[in-house]
């Protein structure tokens, strides 16, 4: 019995840190786990929307007004305007509202990503060709 | 009634343990800018890199990025050291905000404090010669991601009204990878139609290998370009090597 104090407040520590223990993985939980996986999933949800938009080939064709490209065998041509954005890696890039033409950026045999939507090239990227240094 | 005493008090004691666990969650920062507000916390915004605004006559243009020490992404902001419209206008744009106008700038101080607005109390901005800072004042939810460099492909501008909480997505496609001159700057495109002011300062995030990262800050407000109905609109968009800042 006359350990009776001594057990209480060894019991009463040890309940201080099971609470500190569970209160800190309640705020992990909140603070950390919760918004990481809702971020996560928000993120890859958009993600598979634009994701659909993007296609990787390789250039059939470039005129002014328009890109064909081939991808998994499949030929589509692509019209683009002032709109479309035309880049090619660490060289440069063509903003959009600046008029220039496709064959200016591109050639047939160029890989490319197109970023396309309603049928449109909204954004035009290439790697830089060997050799290629200055900005188009 | 002994018993009955002694099993309320253990549970006082859970609680108080409870409390205090759970308020050691997101409170303690660590940074090499530290600052200590209130009891135990501490606080940062790194000022981790020099980037150009292309708006404003290439004059620096910092970008600040807030981590909790377990790498947890707070918030993004840039400072706006070169602004013509307005001299006082120096802290601009501190990420996660929807509307981030107008505010007041302290000039003893270098302050600028949001504390007259309920949404924005949580957060304090302060621009020295070393770019923008910022002082956290409650606990912030706060988001894990990494560092990374902006990769073509999609990437999200992350909007909310609150810092850290409950943002809004804006699809995004980085076009170029932050390489070419002036070398931490890169456009992104938003396939839909789209115009928000007041967005700068914004986070940008890519999934890379299955992981968030934080890839820049938007540095204008993501407007149309020309007015037309066609899709693909352009921001512009400050990206800043940011690696090596968590350690």
């Amino acid at each position: 019995m006359r350990n009776k104090p001594v057990l209480l407040a060894v019991l009463a520590a040890a309940v201080f840190i099971l609470g500190i223990g569970g209160g800190y993985f309640a705020g992990w939980y909140e603070h950390v786990r919760l918004p990481q996986a809702s971020l996560l999933e928000a993120v890859k949800t958009q993600y598979g929307q634009t994701g659909e938009m993007v296609k990787q080939g390789k250039v059939v064709s470039a005129g002014p007004d328009s890109i064909t490209m081939e991808e998994a065998g499949k030929t589509a041509a692509l019209p683009v305007d002032s709109n479309s954005v035309f880049a090619v890696y660490n060289l440069g890039v063509k903003p959009s509202g600046v008029n220039c033409g496709a064959d200016a950026y591109f050639k047939p045999g160029d890989q490319i990503s197109a970023f396309v939507k309603n049928g449109r090239a909204v954004v035009l990227y290439r790697d830089a060709r060997a050799g290629e240094t200055q900005n188009q | 009634m002994r018993k009955a005493l002694t099993v309320f008090l253990m549970l006082l004691v859970l609680v108080a343990g409870g409390y205090s666990g759970y308020e050691a969650q997101g409170h303690v920062f660590r940074s090499n800018f530290v600052q200590v507000v209130g009891k135990r916390a501490e606080f940062l915004l790194y000022e981790n890199g020099q980037a150009f605004n292309k708006d404003f006559d290439s004059q620096p243009f910092y970008a600040t990025v807030t981590f909790t020490h377990d790498g947890r992404f707070i918030a993004s902001g840039h400072s706006c050291p070169a602004s013509t419209y307005n001299n006082n206008y120096y802290g601009s744009g501190v990420g996660y905000f929807k509307e981030n106008q107008p505010y007041s700038f302290d000039k003893e101080t270098n302050t600028v404090d949001f504390s007259f607005r309920p949404d924005l109390a949580d957060l304090v901005v302060k621009k020295n010669d070393g770019g923008l800072y910022g002082k956290v004042r409650h606990p912030l939810a706060g988001t894990p991601v990494r560092v990374g460099q902006p990769q073509i492909g999609p990437a999200t501008v992350l909007l909310s009204n609150t810092t850290g909480a409950d943002p809004s997505f804006v699809k995004a496609y980085v076009v170029n990878d932050g390489k070419s001159d002036p070398g931490r700057m890169f456009t992104l495109v938003f396939p839909d139609e789209q115009i928000i002011p007041g967005n700068s300062g914004s986070p940008v995030v890519q999934l890379q290998g299955g992981q968030l990262c934080l890839i820049g800050a938007v540095s204008t407000s993501i407007t149309g370009d020309n007015g037309s109905s066609s899709a693909g609109r352009l921001g512009g968009c400050v990206g800043v090597n940011m690696s090596g800042y968590i350690n």
